[in-house]
């Protein structure tokens, strides 16, 4: 009897995963096949497979754009900026645990966590005026805006990761005459990887897909522009010819695609593993 | 350790993708691998053209060529950007001002401009002598002028020729008329209008030339400007109320998801016969001969209730004016210059579509006949939003879009009222 | 000098992340503080003082009013869906079946993509697919582009932003549903405790604190709404779905209402801040002690 409900519940459950499952890969069986279709095909049946494997669409898209420099930005803006977080955050991080019981430090604790609750919007008009104003509307004033927003999350991420590292490791460590840098190097950072990779993948997803920040900071001439600024700006000129809009669509997604292909498992290991603990 | 190997493994995936993702783009991007041998040719002054008009830009683009090819040590940079008015403002409070841009200066966001000391004075540049007079005064700003005018723009109903032949249509002279055509369109299964109300502009449009062609212009000038002091409300116009009616009443004649349907999808519509009318801007015209070049379509002008009324909404379209800040001043006025030319402003003409201000240039494109004729005939008057303050005609155009979804004259007038009052300063 | 500098070390650990913070956020934050007692429109050279002005014409706006109605409206739908799906799919998903880690790939897919692309490509379905579909099936309201009528025009980005916002805290209900002990549910199945009644007073306090950050993110995500929207109505019909992000964004960069927006932005901070101490003081009560 038991057993018997289990297994209709079992079932249950499959029907309802793979009913999901269709609702997540339905939009995108559209775009592939749309993307491979001719306008004719297109206007016959928008839901049947290419007739053949069409690849003029993305040649189109190609020739039309200089899709590798959009790319190019995209990689530099995200690949850059991921590099100075991985510095700057667990550094401050690691400072504030550590000395928790220091005015100096409880306030900054507080400082940062206090971003989590203030909008972006708050800050956007003034921030635009800003950079305006130090003539940093271009790629580095964006990376720098970004090192700056991923403080205030990961800050919180990490002290409270940190609290659960204990003190014994370091302390060994400094009666060895070990520097504060060299402990950190070689003892704190190892063993904040976990958490490291947390943050990455979490910022590495914000950042390669922001929209708002790259609409404000980079529309002034096509050659700054990222990916998904490239998106929004071609399907204004093109929206009329859908084929070639989702050849585009399908462009943008490729490479964040083929890198979750490779590492799904770690991406979704990593995000839990770090956000759970603190 | 198993922590750690998942790190350096999701790491070096990482590292790969980026590094594949450089080397695809390197290859993929041809023309910035060009770019570079260009730059070695030295002593090449490189000015930035900064043109708001997407239409334009395969245009512009020919223009430049030749400017080039005649001037071999300029190099002009046309730059074509979404939002690219806001653009344009956020540079000019950085400093960061392009050399030409284009300039629309009848708004009194253009004055602003000038005011603040943005745009350089050009009243002695050759370049204007070339213009129609007339023209030149109604911009100058404290008699001077800032901008080279090129073009007008006006507005009017496009019309599918062999779908009105089909039905025995003729065009349409009064309002009425317009509405019982529409009635018969839609009776043989086609959209009459291909409305794109997602656009505020395109609705916002329709209203502005209503208002001022059935109220007057100048009794339209000093009713907003009653309106904006408080001593009138649009609630109480008789005319305003006619308006909001109509543009209600066509939207019975439109796609069932007007409401979510942009300009250039309006403009795929009209381009593939699904719709028989587009009511927009001669602007369009390039756009629609690229979706279909072998449409047979005209255009004839929004008719007003009585037939002897109709008359033309007209304004500067393109103007171009250099930024007060350029290094290039000589470059930027040689540049002016030509595009000042006859011969030029003939080409710019051609295929742009629209009626020219500068001398000696005729247009010889049939659709806007109609349209070109009122205009000579002095039966037009120009843009309500050019005497109203900076920032309103957006606010207008707004309105005008929530009150076609929303069907509600009465919250329409209030929000008017208000805007109207807010924007004075 | 070198043990100087090892006694700091702590100190300029801290100081690249207090420079940038302070400058590129606190500081616009005061910038703005400032700007919103004046009638700066973003362009002018001078402005004048207007003291307290703008948050009186904020508090009168009609159309700021609906804007905020409209954006609490979508944010609690938001909270509500997001939580109650994901955590119905974390409970499916952590249970002992076949494919398991195959279903979490997929169900996290949605999470790598740009909510920008997303919008666009649902944008399309919603134009093209959704209406031959209704007509198809004769369901009248899908017959028409959800996103052409005022009242249903929500619902279509509202759809989309679950589809794609339950990915991660999919994944994080299913961490936390992994860390309650196996004992504490084994003493409370020996105690003679229902399915439901172990899953309300054994399982759901180890979710709370992952559930408070789950309603914080998704709070700020419907507060925020911005790219969806841009993607899709651009705030239309009419302004049914004219969310804060997109109000401030068009006063400041469309209409020359640089104060004007800023005003906006600070009312929009005292909500995110007022609902954000109420949730955090009525979740306390479930946590675990």
């Amino acid at each position: 009897m038991m057993n018997l409900r289990s297994q209709v519940g079992n079932i249950a459950t499959y029907f309802i995963l793979a009913f999901g499952a269709i609702l997540i890969f339905f939009p995108l069986y559209l775009t592939v096949i749309v993307a491979m279709k001719t306008p004719a095909e297109s206007a016959q049946s928008f839901f049947a497979l290419p007739s053949s494997f069409y690849l003029e669409n993305f040649k189109e898209v190609i020739n039309r754009v200089n899709f590798g420099t959009y790319v190019m930005n995209s990689v530099i803006i995200t690949g850059i900026s991921l590099i100075l977080i991985t510095y700057f955050v667990p550094m401050v991080s690691y400072s504030i645990s550590r000395n928790s019981d220091k005015k100096y430090y409880k306030f900054l604790l507080i400082y940062f966590t206090l971003g989590i609750f203030i909008p972006f919007q708050v800050i956007m008009i003034p921030v635009a005026k800003m950079m305006t104003q130090f003539h940093l509307l271009n790629i580095t004033g964006l990376i720098i805006l970004y090192v700056t927003f991923s403080l205030i999350q990961g800050v919180f991420l990490f002290v409270g990761y940190l609290r659960t590292i204990p003190y014994e490791l370091e302390e060994a460590a400094y009666m060895d005459g070990s520097t504060v840098w060299g402990t950190y190097n070689k003892i704190i950072f190892p063993l904040l990887r976990p958490m490291t990779a947390t943050l990455l993948i979490m910022n590495a997803l914000w950042i390669w897909n922001d929209f708002l920040l790259p609409l404000i900071m980079l529309n002034k001439s096509p050659k700054f522009w990222t990916l998904q600024l490239f998106q929004y700006n071609f399907k204004s000129q093109y929206s009329f010819d859908y084929n070639l809009a989702f050849a585009s669509f399908l462009m943008s997604m490729v490479p964040i695609m083929i890198v979750y292909i490779f590492t799904q498992r770690h991406i979704i290991a990593g995000l839990t593993n770090g956000a759970v603990k603190s | 350790m198993k922590i750690s190997n998942l790190f350096t493994k999701w790491m070096s995936v990482g590292l790969i993708s980026i590094l594949s993702m450089a080397l695809f783009a390197g290859c993929s991007s041809n023309q910035p691998t060009a770019e570079p041998e260009k730059q070695s040719e030295e002593s090449k002054v490189e000015i930035e053209f900064f043109q708001l008009k997407p239409e334009a830009v395969d245009t512009y683009n020919e223009i430049i060529k030749k400017f080039e090819s005649e001037n071999p040590n300029i190099k002009v940079t046309q730059n074509n950007v979404p939002d690219a008015k806001n653009v344009l403002k956020l540079r000019m409070t950085s400093n960061d001002m392009p050399d030409i841009f284009i300039a629309y200066p009848n708004e009194a966001e253009f004055k602003k401009y000038v005011e603040e000391g943005y745009i350089l004075d050009i009243s002695d540049q050759k370049a204007l002598e070339n213009v129609n007079p007339n023209v030149l005064d109604s911009i100058k700003i404290n008699n001077k002028s800032y901008s080279l005018p090129i073009s007008l723009n006006t507005i009017g109903i496009f019309y599918n020729k062999a779908i009105f032949d089909q039905l025995k249509l003729s065009v349409p002279k009064t309002f009425s008329e317009l509405i019982a055509a529409a009635e018969k369109i839609k009776a043989a299964g086609i959209v009459p209008f291909a409305l794109s109300d997602k656009d505020d502009w395109t609705a916002g449009i329709q209203a502005n030339d209503l208002i001022g062609m059935e109220m007057g212009k100048e009794n339209a000038d000093q009713f907003f400007a009653d309106v904006i002091e408080g001593k009138q409300s649009t609630a109480n116009n008789e005319v305003l109320g006619q308006v909001a009616d109509k543009i209600i009443e066509l939207r019975k004649y439109g796609p069932a998801d007007a409401s979510s349907l942009g300009y250039d999808q309006a403009i795929s519509m009209f381009s593939t016969e699904k719709a028989a009318m587009f009511i927009n801007g001669i602007w369009a015209n390039p756009s629609v001969i690229k979706a279909n070049p072998n449409l047979k379509y005209s255009m004839f002008p929004i008719p007003a209730t009585e037939a002897g009324n109709t008359k033309v909404i007209y304004g500067i379209d393109a103007a171009v004016s250099i930024s007060a800040t350029t290094q290039h001043k000589e470059e930027a006025a040689k540049f002016l210059e030509f595009l000042s030319k006859t011969e030029t402003a003939q080409l710019f003409a051609d295929k742009d579509k629209s009626p020219s201000v500068i001398k000696g240039v005729k247009v010889n494109f049939e659709p806007i006949q109609n349209l070109t004729q009122y205009l000579d005939e002095n039966k037009s008057f120009e843009w309500l939003h050019f005497k109203w303050p900076a920032g309103m005609e957006g606010q207008f155009n707004k309105e005008v879009q929530t009150l076609v979804v929303t069907k509600s004259k009465d919250d329409f007038f209030k929000r008017l009222d208000e805007e109207f009052k807010k924007s004075k300063k | 000098m070198k043990t100087l500098l090892n006694k700091h070390t702590l100190f300029l650990f801290t100081v690249p992340a207090f420079v940038l913070y302070t400058i590129f956020f606190i500081s616009p934050m005061f910038n703005g503080l400032y700007y919103s007692l004046t009638d700066w429109d973003g362009f002018s050279k001078d402005y004048d003082f207007v003291g307290l002005s703008n948050f009186i014409e904020v508090m009168k706006d009609e159309q700021i009013r609906n804007s905020l109605t409209f954006t609490t409206r979508y944010t609690v739908l938001l909270v509500f869906f997001t939580v109650i799906i994901s955590l119905f799919l974390a409970l499916l998903l952590n249970s002992k079946i076949r494919l398991r880690t195959f279903f979490r790939s997929v169900y996290f897919f949605p999470a790598v993509l740009s909510l920008l692309t997303v919008g666009l490509i649902f944008n399309q379905i919603f134009y093209q697919v959704l209406p031959f579909m209704g007509k198809g099936l004769n369901i009248e309201f899908l017959s028409v582009n959800i996103l052409a009528s005022p009242t249903l025009a929500q619902f279509g980005i509202l759809s989309v932003n679950i589809w794609q916002g339950v990915s991660i805290p999919t994944i994080l209900f299913i961490a936390a549903l992994q860390s309650v002990p196996a004992e504490l549910i084994e003493a409370a199945k020996i105690d003679g405790a229902t399915a439901v009644q172990r899953f309300r007073n054994v399982v759901i306090p180890y979710l709370i604190p992952v559930m408070n950050i789950i309603i914080i993110i998704t709070l700020k995500n419907g507060l925020t709404l911005f790219d969806y929207v841009k993607a899709m109505t651009d705030g239309g019909p009419g302004r049914a779905t004219e969310s804060i992000g997109i109000l401030i964004y068009n006063y400041a960069f469309e209409e020359l209402k640089f104060s004007y927006g800023i005003t906006v932005s600070i009312v929009l901070f005292f909500i995110m801040g007022g609902i954000s101490i109420i949730q955090l003081k009525w979740s306390s009560k479930f946590e675990v002690k």
